[in-house]
């Protein structure tokens, strides 16, 4: 009759030496598919995706911290660097003027439509092509 | 590296021992798989801090071990019926049972009459332990493997202390005739 103490002492022992028990070679195969399957993180997707709470506070962070740029007080030192910067300025501001000005409408139009193409095919190619594809 | 080799090396180097916890748990290859991969896609989830975290290991042994006792409390009922009653009638799975000693009689005739060797004596041991009765088998291992104190697994499985310490008890019991079985044969 062996007293439980030695019991669970001796058991204990014999447990421990068993060797670990090896995983199928099929578990990293079906954890690899599956994880291949899995979507990524929000964070990690293109902005177009991600969650449109997200998409709306990130928003207001850009324009909240954008805004709150004008507010900033301009150090004097860099106000020194700006008029050194003047006449520099004045040169530009006139080759813009002259070259830039007539057109500037026109890049901004062709920017702002390429942008809203740009968005609206990968949102098509997202629905259409991608996301059939993730669920099969 | 890309994010798949890396996730891919994380998987080689736990799988063991995720498998070997969820195993033992459970008490069948096929159902441990499948605990093993949700374990690992529940780190693929959270990468980035599990994959470059040190206590990775420890993280994936409380969630495999978390998951493997969720996947028997749907049979806690039945679980807990058959620890109730008496020994004869606990031995639920094919195999082990605790008291009857009818597993013990069908291996001595020709267990002794062979010379088994270590890897043997484990394999049998191993196979006994994944027999137990799963009332038995899951707070043996826990105690044993996952270093689990009788509260802290009479906390996890919902059970009280007592049931606990007899579960045991009769688990090692079982494994005792195995292990006397397997001396014997030496």
């Amino acid at each position: 009759m062996i007293d439980p103490v030695d019991l669970e002492q001796v058991l204990d022992r014999e447990l421990k030496q068993l060797p670990r028990p090896q995983a199928p070679r099929t578990l990293l195969p079906r954890v690899m598919a599956a994880a291949g399957r899995a979507p990524a993180p929000w964070y990690r997707r293109p902005w177009i995706a991600w969650p449109a709470v997200w998409q709306v506070a990130s928003v207001i962070l850009i324009a909240g911290f954008a805004g709150g740029l004008a507010f900033v007080p301009v150090p004097s030192r860099l106000v020194d660097i700006g008029r050194t910067l003047s006449g520099a300025a004045a040169l530009i501001r006139v080759v813009s003027q002259v070259f830039l000005q007539p057109i500037a409408m026109y890049v901004l139009v062709l920017a702002i439509s390429l942008s809203v193409a740009c968005a609206a095919l990968w949102s098509a190619l997202n629905r259409f092509a991608f996301g059939e594809a993730s669920h099969q | 590296m890309t994010d798949t080799d890396r996730f891919e090396a994380f998987v080689r180097e736990f799988q063991d021992m995720v498998f070997a916890t969820a195993v033992r748990l459970l008490g069948g290859a096929a159902e441990a798989e499948d605990v093993a991969q949700t374990v690992f896609l529940r780190a693929f989830e959270r990468f980035d801090a599990v994959g470059t975290s040190p206590q990775a290991a420890g993280w994936l042994k409380t969630v495999a071990t978390n998951l493997c006792l969720n996947y028997l409390s749907r049979y806690r009922a039945r679980w807990q019926f058959f620890s109730e009653l008496d020994p004869p009638a606990a031995g639920s799975r094919a195999g082990v049972s605790d008291s009857s000693g009818s597993f013990a009689a069908s291996l001595a005739s020709p267990v002794t009459a062979i010379d088994l060797d270590e890897a043997d004596r484990h394999a049998r041991l191993e196979r006994a332990l994944r027999g137990l009765p799963d009332h038995q088998r899951v707070p043996l291992v826990l105690f044993h493997f996952e270093a689990m104190s009788y509260d802290q697994i009479a906390a996890a499985l919902g059970v009280s202390l007592g049931k606990v310490k007899t579960d045991i008890h009769r688990g090692r019991e079982a494994l005792k005739k195995e292990l006397s079985i397997l001396d014997r044969s030496r």
